[in-house]
């Protein structure tokens, strides 16, 4: 990576070269290593000017030098940099030593310590801020899509504020996160999902029901970070790899490395950076619709101008009338379809992100980097914005006693304002779905100025009423406008590291850091009541009310004191020692007031308080603290810098593990162990000459434990009681009589920490002359002892029972490619990157006797853990099958009978992703371009399911809805054989609207996908260029990500990585998710 | 080496130091969002609203379309699978949930806490309710968990796979069950339950003749399948019943949050219009010139008019009456008064007139002495005096409508025939469970068709199916059960 960015930099300086005017002289030469070999890459700049190139394959090197230069500095990974003076031939040989210092390719380990890559024995990926940046993603944690090998990367909408899900090497946890940890400068933070709605109701699988209820995404925590901050992302993928994080560290970690002010070429002086960027965002991925068939129900009113059914008459393009009669007028437009009806609804969302930065001082004694960005957006939907600010300052500073300390420190501050998904009546995407073809949803905007769209405008007799053509549907304009759903969240997060380094072995540093967020969110739910313009016909459409407000606090405290302590056993072997200590506290509270619109409502309209409310307001206050202490230690051997072996050790005692004040049994310890041998070293002269020129072999063991959730281990309690059928509630205060239930939960009191062992081993290779480089890991993981509230039969008297059961294995393998196929002295250079990534999840067992428990989904279709499966198998209604799983059908009716017992639809786990990536580099300009894929897995829609039931659907207008043999039927011999379906035809009609609306096995689709991740193209203006002003250099591009997707045959409808789960377990569920957008732009970036 | 040695040796100290003193910032982990105990006074009105939450929603909806009170309005799309006879295992997940770890755990816990604190009360209470519940799950449901129910934590034994006992032995423990409330009930209790009690206000003596009168319901439904077992259960059942005024049932207001829970139901569904009058109740009300009719529904424009039973494939818009606000199911209501009512309207677990005629049916199958036509039309009466008709209207129907005439001369089965089909009247809209189970029990009333969107031919549903709840977290589920296979004491072919 380094070794990118600084040919990068190198041949954007070098093409100025070829416009110098002044006296200049060729200076030709080779760059070798200690044997004689060339070095191809190395890079060559004449001291004092910006000026350079880089070798070729066999080291070869020519630059036009300006005469009053005479020293040339040359630089090459793994070797010592060097300044030579041109001999007087113009002519030179540059031998260069192996650096032994420098980190060569150093990467950022747990405990934000560098370590040099060759020395680990895990796996380690890291992405600097130029692959970052590369296309402007505005979620940090989805610009590593596609660059990572073992990341299994979901961005639910690709936009500002959108959810980002990191899963690596798999799901490990039943019921639990299986996020990978964020690190931020060595301190773990805060990346809370922040899906909100109203209060979700327990149901029969046993969790939260989301469906026919709304739910706000306001994206992960962990995307707060600015992008423009990062200086470089490790991705940490295994447990052996992030084992000293302890509990948090079974999933992985994620470390993001911000910006400072040493290190940097040019050191000398303040660099101030100006970059600004300006996004369009439009709608990814439109449904498929039908064409031929609109407005009305051809088996009720078959030209009904009320429905949201396109189940009506073929378009015959004669006027007709529609909507409703309003003071005896009527609208009326020819009855053909509208292709845009659903597209005309978005607008263009746009984006201006700006950020300055200040990096200065020197590496001797104090550095500073000063970051302020922000982040203006309006989003697609009308009226939906996402705006951030946010301020970092960075600094560190050696003092004279041998003592050292620096403070990183960023305050953050986000307000949005967004849609709601799924199919409440706030669902802006789910009204406009059920739009019929032919109605033209662009005028629908004038629902203020015109009766015949809007609400409350009066009649002749001065009565408020509503013109608006649907029945059952609202206008998506109205909603856009009147239900609201913001977030505004401040946060400050950091830390502060003072350190004392006495001398070259001892190092001692304690570092404390904080994360403070504080969010305030809001809900508006218009209460309404209108009488139709045309009663008797149109019902009364109403809307009780609701208001939401919601404040919530938390703090995460993060201290760590750590000891290093290296000594040389010999003149081969060398020790290191660490020691540690940690401590970590949370704390979060929650007031939330609800009014719910469904059991209770406003009193005045379009007044949004607590106070206005119809019945006492639902108020609640949630306190959740977690505390821990752990101390670790780590073990290393250094021998000849070839042979490396490392032991960790840690020891926990968590607070979730307390019960009924006592304080045994709260200890766990967990240990690990990685050796990483770099075989080309030892082999050195098997291999000189060889295509080999760097190779190393690396393993590692790691058993990481993790404790509970705060109060797993409780009794079930009692708290006020709230009574709840099928929609509605009943909630005490009843009257003015208190009541109070039992808790639903009953739990195993002698919780054990859950476990995650796991074994890697792999290979990293460079090969020829460094063209080439290639990583491979393979890794099998197994968790245990899973704390999982496991769904009880209610006939228990419990609907949930938390223990510790079963386990998760993981397996899998992935590989990583970069590869230069053409680097010429002329400044052109290809390079090639690629990814592979297979994990095999299997869920191995549950407790006895209990075969799933569910994760996500709704009543028809549940997302489980099933014992034998992959996780997150979808799990619902489906046709009834013979043995060779063609479907059966009804002789009388032709449709396909519904099997008695749900059945199992594939899981959201894919086969394999893959990235495939390129870059292009000529003179100032830099092209790259970034597939990934997905292929495998399933994914849910309801996006579909409610197209097929409103006959939007292009499926929907097969045969030209005449009946036809349900496709691949059979008919039941009643003798236990089926015949081929050749005669009995099914309607359509009853199909989609009917059937389907209870078996949900055709809406479980493929969720397989290619998609041009990312591409931009960008030139770097010369030196010259800004000869007479400030500016030191500059550059401009485009850039576009998520720009197109290519999925398979049978999901015409969305883009399979949209999801109203969030970042949570419920994955690969569109329960009419917000469509996810493709994003395009242009960057200017200068520095002064 | 020397201070490095020193260094480590503080260092290491300092550690061991935090992680001692950690010691108590460690013990944190007692659940502050809950409490930790609830007297029963807390427990009882809780586990009240949700038995009502049950009767009153769910079981009201399948039992008064299953009974044709109400069918599927054409408007709308709710209910349908209910018409077609064809719900689906989950439909029932809510309701056993309710009932087994909301209403009756509740009392499990109370009745604990009340045998701890000597407070008999309480814990009579909490027998009968449980009885009635457990009564209430099995005639639905037939065979349910019962002796080992309700004890899936580690301190109940843990048992999380109760098995399902018989329903023949279920109403064994009922029966005692209920002697045993009723006994805890005569004892003198210093402390009596009182506006928390939101059936009773505490009196125990009403709650007495509750348990009397919940165990003739209980042994009637056995009339079938054991006479014998009724005979010799009965002659211990002197009384007192549940008289005029004395319903069991839970008066909801109109305050948002406590409202009755169907009117609630329909709220959340933004009043939607599903539920409309049935045609098979609203013509057999007609042809007996009923008072009661405009009681339990709302006219249409055009008057009284049922949409025949299941027909929601018919076009939207044509006239059709809707429940009255006592039903709490009024979609329409366009006074302010009516708006209140129909929220405010109460939920009926077991009425006066109910237990009249269960004591009319006893007398004229011989089971107890007494004058079966003066109890039947001490039914009509309390009946009509519910819903504010004058004793003098219901003579008048009790005069001239077939259904208000006793067959005094005829068969028992002629005069079982009456008193059913009458009770069944009785209980428009507010007991529609038990109009059902009723109609499983003794095929009255005769008159009823199969809804036209039946999927399983002329059948009609004879149980609930399990609920997935149960059949995919119980080992011991016994296997689904058809919809028309009936309960144990459903045995009268």
């Amino acid at each position: 990576m380094k070794k990118l960015l600084f040919l990068l930099i190198v041949v954007l300086f070098s093409q100025g070269l070829q416009a110098q005017e002044e006296e200049e002289r060729r200076v030709t030469g080779q760059v070798v290593d200690e044997n004689g070999e060339g070095i191809p890459g190395a890079g060559i700049s004449v001291k004092g000017t910006a000026l350079g190139t880089v070798t070729d394959v066999d080291g070869n090197f020519g630059l036009d030098v300006p005469d009053n230069y005479t020293v040339l500095t040359v630089q090459a990974i793994s070797y010592a940099s060097q300044d030579v003076t041109i001999p007087p031939g113009n002519s030179v040989t540059v031998r260069l030593a192996p650096s032994a210092r420098e980190l060569q390719g150093a990467v950022v380990t747990a405990l934000a310590i560098r370590r040099e890559k060759r020395e680990i024995g895990y796996s380690a990926t890291t992405v600097n801020s130029d692959e970052i940046n590369n296309a402007n993603v505005v979620n940090p944690l989805s610009s590593l899509q596609g660059k990572v090998s073992g990341a299994n990367i979901t961005s639910s909408t690709g936009g500002p504020g959108g959810s980002t899900r990191i899963v690596l090497r798999g799901e490990k946890s039943i019921t639990g996160n299986n996020n990978a940890l964020i690190v931020v400068d060595g301190v773990p933070i805060n990346n809370s999902n922040r899906l909100v709605g109203p209060a979700r109701r327990l149901t029969s699988q046993g969790f939260l029901d989301p469906s026919s209820l709304e739910q706000i995404d306001f994206g992960n925590r962990g995307n707060d970070i600015n992008p423009e901050d990062i200086e470089s992302i490790t991705v940490l993928k295994g447990p052996a790899a992030a084992a000293l994080y302890g509990s948090q560290a079974a999933n992985g970690a994620i470390m993001i490395t911000t910006k400072r002010g040493v290190g940097r070429p040019g050191a000398e002086k303040t660099e101030i950076t100006y970059a600004t960027n300006y996004t369009i965002s439009s709608v990814l991925r439109y449904p498929e619709f039908q064409d031929k068939f609109g407005q009305g129900d051809v088996h009720g009113i078959p030209n009904d101008r009320r429905e949201n059914f396109s189940w009506g008459l073929p378009f015959d393009g004669q006027m007709r009338p529609w909507g409703q009669i309003v003071d005896g007028r009527q609208l009326v437009k020819p009855y053909e379809n509208q292709p845009d009806n659903v597209r005309s609804f978005f607008r263009n969302g746009k984006a201006w992100e700006n950020s300055l930065s200040l990096a200065g001082g020197n590496a001797e004694s104090s550095s500073f980097y000063i970051g302020l960005n922000s982040l203006n957006s309006t989003q697609i939907t009308p009226g939906t914005f996402y705006d951030k600010y946010g301020i970092r300052f960075n600094g560190s500073t050696q003092l004279s006693n041998k003592f050292y300390s620096s403070i990183n420190v960023n305050y953050i501050s986000i307000n949005s304002k967004v849609e709601a998904q799924g199919q409440g009546d706030n669902s802006v995407w789910s009204n406009l779905l059920q739009t019929p073809r032919d109605i033209p949803v662009w005028e629908l905007e004038r629902f203020n100025d015109d009766p015949f769209y809007g609400y409350g405008h009066k009649d002749t007799a001065g009565v408020a009423r509503y013109g608006y053509y649907g029945a059952y549907t609202l206008n998506p304009y109205w909603v856009a406008e009147n239900f609201e759903n913001r977030s505004k969240s401040d946060r400050v997060l950091g830390n502060v590291v003072v350190g004392y380094k006495p001398n070259d072995l001892f190092n001692i540093f304690n570092r404390v850091g904080g994360d403070i967020v504080s969010d305030r969110f809001t809900a508006t739910s218009l209460k309404y009541e209108y009488l139709p313009f045309e009663e008797g016909f149109y019902p009364v459409q109403q809307g009780q009310g609701g208001y939401t407000e919601q404040t919530s606090n938390s703090i995460n405290f993060y201290n760590d004191l750590i000891a290093n302590y290296d000594k040389a056993l010999n003149d081969d072997l060398t020790l290191h020692v660490l020691l540690g200590n940690n401590i970590q506290y949370s704390r979060s509270t929650v007031l939330s007031g609800v009014i719910d619109p469904a059991s209770n409502g406003l009193i005045i309209p379009g007044f949004y308080s607590l106070t206005n409310a119809q019945g006492p307001v639902n108020a609640t206050n949630t306190r959740i603290e977690n505390f821990l202490v752990g101390l670790y230690g780590s073990l290393r051997l250094d021998y000849k810098r070839q042979l490396f072996l490392e032991g960790t050790a840690r020891n926990d005692w968590s607070s979730t593990l307390v019960r009924n004040n006592s304080l045994d049994n709260i200890s766990f310890f967990y240990p690990s162990v990685n050796a990483s041998w770099v075989f080309t070293e030892t082999l050195k002269d098997l291999t000189a000459g060889n295509i080999i020129s760097y190779g190393k072999l690396r393993a590692g063991y790691a058993s990481v434990g993790n404790a509970a959730q705060p109060y797993y281990n409780n009794d079930p309690g009692f708290s006020s009681a709230v009574s709840s059928t099928g929609f509605g509630v009943v909630r005490f205060p009843f009257n003015t009589v208190p009541g109070f239930s039992y808790g639903n939960t009953s739990a195993d009191p002698d919780l054990k920490p859950e476990r995650t062992n796991s074994w890697e081993v792999g290979a990293e290779l460079e090969l020829l002359r460094n063209r080439v480089s290639l990583e491979v890991s393979y890794y099998t993981q197994k968790s245990i002892d899973q704390i999982v509230p496991l769904p009880a039969a209610p006939s228990t008297g419990y609907s949930f029972y938390i223990t510790n059961v079963g386990e998760v294995s993981n397996k899998g393998i992935e590989l990583s490619l970069r590869a230069t196929p053409i680097s010429t002295s002329t400044g052109f250079r290809w390079d090639i990157f690629g990814t592979f990534t297979k994990n095999q999840n299997r869920v191995e067992s549950l407790i006895g006797g209990v075969d799933q428990v569910a994760i996500g989904g709704h009543s028809g279709l549940s997302i489980v853990a099933s014992v034998g499966k992959p996780y997150g198998q979808f799990y619902g209604t489906d046709f009834e099958r013979d043995p060779q799983g063609r479907v059966v059908v009804d002789t009388a009716t032709g449709l396909p009978r519904v099997a008695a017992n749900p059945a199992y639809l594939g899981s959201y786990q894919p086969d394999f992703l893959a990235s495939w990536g390129t870059t292009l580099k000529y003179k100032g300009f830099t092209f790259n371009v970034l597939f990934n894929t997905r292929q495998g897995g399933k994914f849910y829609s309801a996006t579909k399911r409610n197209m097929d039931f409103v006959g939007v659907a292009a499926e929907t207008a097969e045969n030209d809805r005449q009946p036809y043999i349900y496709p691949n039927s059979v008919i039941d011999q009643g003798d236990g054989s089926y015949a081929q379906n050749t005669s009995v035809l099914m309607d359509p009609y009853d199909y989609y609207t009917g059937l389907l609306q209870n078996v949900e096995s055709p809406h479980v689709i493929d969720a397989s996908y290619v998609k041009l991740r990312e591409t931009s193209l960008y030139y770097t203006f010369p030196e010259k260029f800004f000869e007479r002003t400030p500016i030191g250099s500059g550059s401009i591009g485009i850039y576009a990500n998520n720009l197109f997707i290519w999925t398979s045959k049978e999901n015409v409808y969305v883009d399979p990585e949209v999801n109203t789960g969030g970042a949570s377990n419920e994955q690969g569920y569109d329960f009419v998710a917000r469509p996810s957008l493709r994003n395009y732009g242009i960057s200017l970036r200068i520095t002064f | 080496m020397k201070p490095n040695l020193k260094i480590l040796v503080t260092f290491l100290g300092v550690m061991l130091i935090s992680a001692g003193g950690c010691r108590r910032a460690l013990d944190i982990n007692q659940n502050p969002n809950i409490a930790t105990a609830a007297p029963p006074e807390l427990l009882l009105p809780s586990a009240q609203v949700q038995i009502a939450s049950a009767v009153g929603v769910d079981m009201q909806i399948y039992g008064s379309y299953w009974a044709q009170y109400w069918t599927q309005s054409p408007a709308a799309s709710q209910y349908r699978n209910i018409e077609r006879y064809s719900p689906s295992a989950s439909d029932f997940d809510n309701v056993w949930l309710l009932l087994y770890s909301g209403a009756l755990k509740d009392l499990q816990q109370m009745q604990l806490q009340a045998n701890n604190l000597g407070r008999p009360h309480y814990a009579g209470i909490g027998k009968l309710l449980t009885a009635y519940t457990f009564q209430l799950i099995t005639d639905v449901w037939g065979d349910v968990p019962f002796t080992e129910a309700l004890r899936g934590s580690p301190s109940e034994g843990l048992i999380l796979s109760p098995k399902y006992d018989a329903q023949s032995v279920i109403y064994d423990h009922l029966l005692r069950m209920v002697d045993t409330g009723i006994s805890l009930m005569t004892r003198n209790d210093p402390k009596s339950p009182g506006s928390d009690d939101l059936i009773y206000h505490g009196d125990a003596n009403t709650w007495i003749a509750f348990g009397n009168s919940l165990k003739l319901k209980m042994l009637m439904r056995m009339s079938y399948v054991d006479p014998g077992r009724v005979t010799s259960e009965i002659s211990g059942l002197a009384g007192p019943f549940l008289e005029e005024g004395e319903d069991a049932l839970i008066s909801f207001s109109a305050t948002a949050g406590n409202r009755n829970p169907l009117s609630a139901e329909i709220q959340a569904l933004n009043y939607v219009t599903n539920i409309v009058a049935s045609k098979t109740s609203i013509d057999s009300l007609l042809a007996n010139q009923d008072p009661r009719i405009d009681i339990f529904y709302e006219p249409s424009d055009a008057g009284q008019i049922g949409l025949e039973q299941g027909n929601y494939n018919a076009t939207p818009g044509i006239p059709l009456s809707l429940p009255g606000a006592v039903t709490g199911a009024n979609t329409n209501l366009n006074t302010v008064t009516e708006i209140i009512a129909g929220r405010s309207a109460a939920v009926k677990l077991l009425t006066s007139y109910e237990t009249y005629f269960l004591r009319a049916e006893a007398a004229a199958r011989n089971f107890i002495a007494g004058n079966a036509q003066d109890l039947f039309e001490s039914g009509i009466r309390a009946n009509f005096s519910t819903y504010g008709l004058s004793d003098s209207l219901a003579d008048a129907y009790i005069a001239n409508s077939y259904w208000g005439q006793y067959p005094s001369g005829g068969s028992v089965e002629e005069q079982v025939r009456h008193i059913i089909t009458q009770k069944w009247f009785s209980m428009n809209g507010t007991q529609g469970v038990e109009a059902w189970t009723e109609l499983r029990r003794t095929g009255y009333p005769d008159f009823l068709p199969f809804s036209v969107t039946s999927l399983i031919g002329a059948n009609r549903p004879q149980r609930f199916f399990y609920p997935s709840v149960e059949l995919t977290r119980n080992q011991n589920f016994p296997g689904q059960k058809g919809i028309t296979e009936p309960v144990w004491w459903d045995v009268k072919q």
